[in-house]
């Protein structure tokens, strides 16, 4: 293992996230409004009541003071306190970032499943016509919104059918804490469903072109003749042969998966009324509460970066090619 | 008969002068149509600077907007429109005090029914200060008079007369402007609930349907979806009325509770007697318990006041303004002192002010290091009210009844889920997930699909919501004459706006006191085209005469149809000036 590769990658880590973090900091404070504004009766306010909400705010310290004492208190774990809840905003984006990370998992899972399966098929179908049809329709799903298709699934499922619920991640029981406990009832996984399908659905598509695309490539190459000629079986060359190098370019792909699927699972968190970190910056964001929005951006900041970082040090160490390049 | 000619000729020739001189007027051409040819841009009308909702916002509000800019228009006006995206944004631009009309409104809630707030904060001189919410900066001594009148006076059929006179006033005056009132619309599950409860102004989401509505499904659980988040559970927090005040009620018992027919009655006290202006004697039940086990004394009452005032608690720092002191006379007997006589008590402090545990709170700030007790986070907080806590977490909020309660729930427990919009709100009771909703969380379209649903009925309070117009006193604004405000008083199409826009839910403005109000709403003000200037009236929808008004006052319109202030124009800032 080439550490050298790896600290340069933990370096670069660092200052992307300090630049991000900076970035969150003074883009929401940007936004039109005060925080104040959001708190208090603008029926019932004075301006002492307006000032005194600012100062216990910490609102009325510079621009740069404010932001020496947040990286200060970041260096020490503290993401600040609420300014609608008064909770701590580790407590708050906490819970939503777990929630949103069971939403990724299983979409994640779901719709690479689903796209390197259907990817291979349509590879080994090439021409046919259930190949052209899935690619057409491919095409048209991934070109639709997310929040379009799941309207469509609601309309079916819940209102129609009433098969499932449409709305939260669960219908009841919120004392319940234990995250396995309330991870594995049913309650959950049938309010699991529509979030994931209409997810899914849509991110299944980038796999499975991208599958079908590179199983293609894979399956004309030297190498595949070689093993051809070898005697291998049809299915051992395609699936432990084919598969396994077509396999390659999705691993990048999926360490961006993740980052687009977080950002994009705001919108379904949202049609859903999911309580999870997208649904949770969207109304930070709406009421000004800086330190919620700002705690959300750097947990999703935190592990696409994350995410880019293992992916990087998982394709070197699954081509000996790159491991190779990287220690010269 | 010479000298009789040449007296005839210079007469004829003096008329035809002078009369030549009438034609070329402006005034003889202003009893016309009012155009006049030279005028100049130092005369011109600057133009009217509006800031309003913007269609995301408040799509109803914003429409009523352009149909009135259309007709300012037409009026010769340039108007220049800022629209913004949410009430806050609205609440920064309105402290910078650079419009001239600003298009805003007030929930109703339930303490606002009673009439002082939103005849008090809106426009009386005292708020006009920078920073204050009288944000047009009117000024009328007639006007303070009688709505500090009111605000002393505890004779209800005086403070009627009163309350009155003040929606008179603003009528005559026309400071404000009410576009339209929303009615409260609501939707529940009939299938679960019967026996609902429907209060002015909140629909169905009120303490009493939450407390009275029988469940009849096999769900004995009340669900209502709220749109947004729950802030807190501690009852220190809130500076503004929000969701969670609602559930906050539910948990802590206060003195006296507003009633569906908006009146207040005793709730933890018996019963209460002014002995005299000021001095307020109150007789607590002697049945309260706090939730665990610990009876509700006079001393918790009076902590409890002491408490939320030390603090200062944003949401009570008015209500508890009134209050001097408060003095124990035994274990279910206080008095209240005001600093002031006060009409406002009962929707204020007697009806605000939860009742705290005072062994629970009073040392709670060094036992936990707070630096306030607002940061406290435990949610597990006790009450006396009809419902305990059982969970509050972003999901929603979880509540047990509290059947030892002197006046017990039906239901067996609550649960407040929190939902993003109000398509969801409305999916949630589609789906069966929540049975009522938060009051104004439907949209037209969505009370209009719930007739399609089977398990789903619906039905109308009046509201008591306003949404109107602010016109600025400012010096130099447009607005600041009375002319100005009084034609474009008849340039809202109420028509259009309340079958069109609204859909039918709602109704044409009527002052800051809506006509759901029905205690305290003026009804005797007319609608009228032709009522004389200091006779009370609602001006209607009237183009020709909103031009007719201004062509009175000495406006002018120039050949491009641009408006132009009168001749050595001199704004008349009151009705009566």
């Amino acid at each position: 293992m080439n550490w050298s590769y790896i600290a340069r990658r933990l370096v670069y880590l660092v200052i992307n996230l300090w630049v991000l973090i900076t970035i969150a900091f003074f883009l929401f404070r940007l936004l039109p409004g005060n925080p104040a504004d959001f708190l208090i009766d603008p029926l019932l306010t004075d301006p002492e009541r307006r000032a005194a909400v600012m100062e216990r705010l910490g609102l009325n310290d510079p621009l740069p003071v404010q932001y020496v004492k947040y990286l200060g208190a970041l260096l020490q774990g503290d993401l600040g306190t609420s300014f609608r809840n008064n909770l701590p905003v580790t407590q708050i984006v906490g819970r939503s970032f777990a929630n949103t990370m069971v939403l990724v998992v299983v979409m994640f899972v779901v719709a690479y499943a689903v796209g390197v399966t259907a990817g291979a098929y349509f590879a080994s179908r090439r021409g046919a016509l259930v190949e052209r049809i899935g690619g057409t329709l491919a095409l048209v799903v991934r070109g639709a919104p997310g929040f379009f298709i799941g309207v469509l699934l609601i309309l079916l499922f819940s209102a129609t059918l009433g098969w499932l619920p449409s709305t939260g991640m669960r219908s009841g029981n919120y004392s319940e804490s234990n995250l396995w406990a309330i991870y594995t009832s049913t309650d959950f996984i049938r309010h699991l469903i529509l979030p994931v399908a209409t997810a899914a659905i849509t991110a299944c598509v980038a796999p499975m072109i991208l599958m079908r695309n590179t199983m293609l490539d894979v399956m004309h190459s030297d190498f595949m003749d070689l093993v051809e000629a070898k005697g291998v079986p049809r299915r051992r060359r395609l699936y432990r042969h084919g598969v396994r190098n077509a396999l390659m370019p999705l691993v990048a792909e999926g360490s961006q998966f993740i980052g687009y699927a977080v950002g994009g699972l705001v919108e379904i968190e949202v049609v859903f009324s999911w309580p999870g970190l997208g649904r949770e910056i969207v109304t930070a964001i709406n009421t000004r509460d800086y330190l919620v929005a700002q705690g959300a951006f750097i947990y999703i900041g935190v592990l696409v970066m994350v995410v880019y970082f293992v992916a990087d040090i998982l394709a070197a160490a699954l081509d000996p090619r790159l491991r190779r390049a990287t220690s010269h | 008969m010479n000298r009789l000619w040449k007296a005839s000729i210079l007469s004829l020739a003096t008329s035809s002068l002078l009369t030549l001189n009438v034609l070329t007027n402006s005034s003889w051409a202003q009893e016309n149509d009012g155009v006049v040819e030279g005028l100049t841009d130092e005369t011109l009308v600057p133009p009217i600077r509006y800031i309003g909702p913007s269609a995301a916002w408040e799509a109803p509000h914003f429409e009523a907007g352009n149909l009135m800019i259309t007709e300012w228009q037409a009026l010769g006006m340039t108007v220049t429109q800022e629209l913004v995206p949410d009430p806050q944004v609205l609440g920064s631009l309105m402290l910078q005090r650079n419009f001239d009309v600003i298009a805003h409104g007030y929930i109703g809630t339930l303490d606002r029914l009673d009439p002082d707030q939103l005849l008090s904060r809106i426009l009386l001189c005292e708020f006009a200060v920078p920073g204050g919410s009288n944000r047009g900066q009117y000024c009328s001594e007639e006007y303070d008079e009688v709505v500090l009148a009111q605000k002393r006076e505890t004779d209800t059929a005086k403070r009627l007369e009163l309350v009155h006179r003040a929606q008179q006033i603003q009528s005559l005056d026309i400071p404000w402007i009410t576009d339209y009132h929303p009615s409260e619309d609501y939707v529940w599950n009939s299938a679960m609930y019967g026996d609902v409860v429907s209060a002015a102004g909140m629909g169905l989401y009120n303490f009493w349907n939450e407390v009275n509505a029988k469940p009849i499904g096999n769900d004995p659980i009340y669900r209502i979806a709220v749109q947004g988040d729950f802030r807190s559970i501690n009852p220190m927090v809130p500076d503004t009325v929000d969701g969670d005040i609602e559930i906050q009620r539910l948990v802590w018992d206060t003195l006296g509770r507003v009633n569906p027919e908006g009146e207040v009655i005793p709730w933890a006290a018996e019963s209460w007697e002014f002995t005299d202006d000021t001095t307020l004697k109150v007789a607590l039940r002697k049945d309260l318990v706090f939730h665990d086990g610990e009876p509700l004394t006079a001393a918790d009452v009076k902590f409890s006041f002491d408490y939320f005032k030390k603090w200062e608690v944003g949401l009570y720092i008015n209500p508890l303004a009134e209050i001097e002191s408060v003095e124990l006379v035994d274990d279910h007997n206080l008095v209240i002192n005001l600093s002031a006589p006060s009409s406002s008590i009962f929707f204020g402090a007697i009806s605000q002010i939860l009742i705290l545990p005072e062994h629970q709170w009073a040392d709670v700030v060094e036992r936990e290091s707070l630096a306030a007790p607002r940061d406290w986070t435990e949610t597990q907080l006790v009450g006396s009210g009809p419902y305990k806590i059982k969970s509050v977490t972003r999901e929603g909020v979880e509540l047990v009844a509290n059947k030892d309660h002197f006046h017990p729930p039906q239901s067996e427990g609550l649960v407040m889920i929190s939902v993003s919009d109000q398509q969801a709100v409305f999916r949630a009771l589609q789906d069966g997930t929540a049975y009522f909703h938060q009051v104004a969380s439907l949209t037209p379209a969505g009370i209009d699909a719930a007739g399609g649903v089977p398990h789903l009925s619906a039905g109308k309070t009046s509201g008591i919501t306003i949404r109107g117009m602010a016109f600025s006193f400012a010096e130099g604004s447009p607005t600041r004459d009375f002319a100005m405000r009084a034609a474009m008083a008849h340039t809202i199409d109420y028509g259009t706006l309340v079958d069109v826009i609204l859909r039918g839910y709602g109704e044409a403005g009527e002052s800051t006191i809506a006509p759901g109000n029905v205690t305290w709403h003026d009804q005797s003000i007319e609608w009228s085209d032709t009522a004389a200037a200091d006779v009370p009236h609602y001006r209607s929808y009237n183009p020709g005469k909103a031009r007719q008004t201004l062509l009175d006052a000495g406006y002018r319109w120039d050949t491009q149809g641009r408006l132009h202030y009168p001749e050595n124009h001199a704004p008349k800032v009151h009705y009566d000036d």
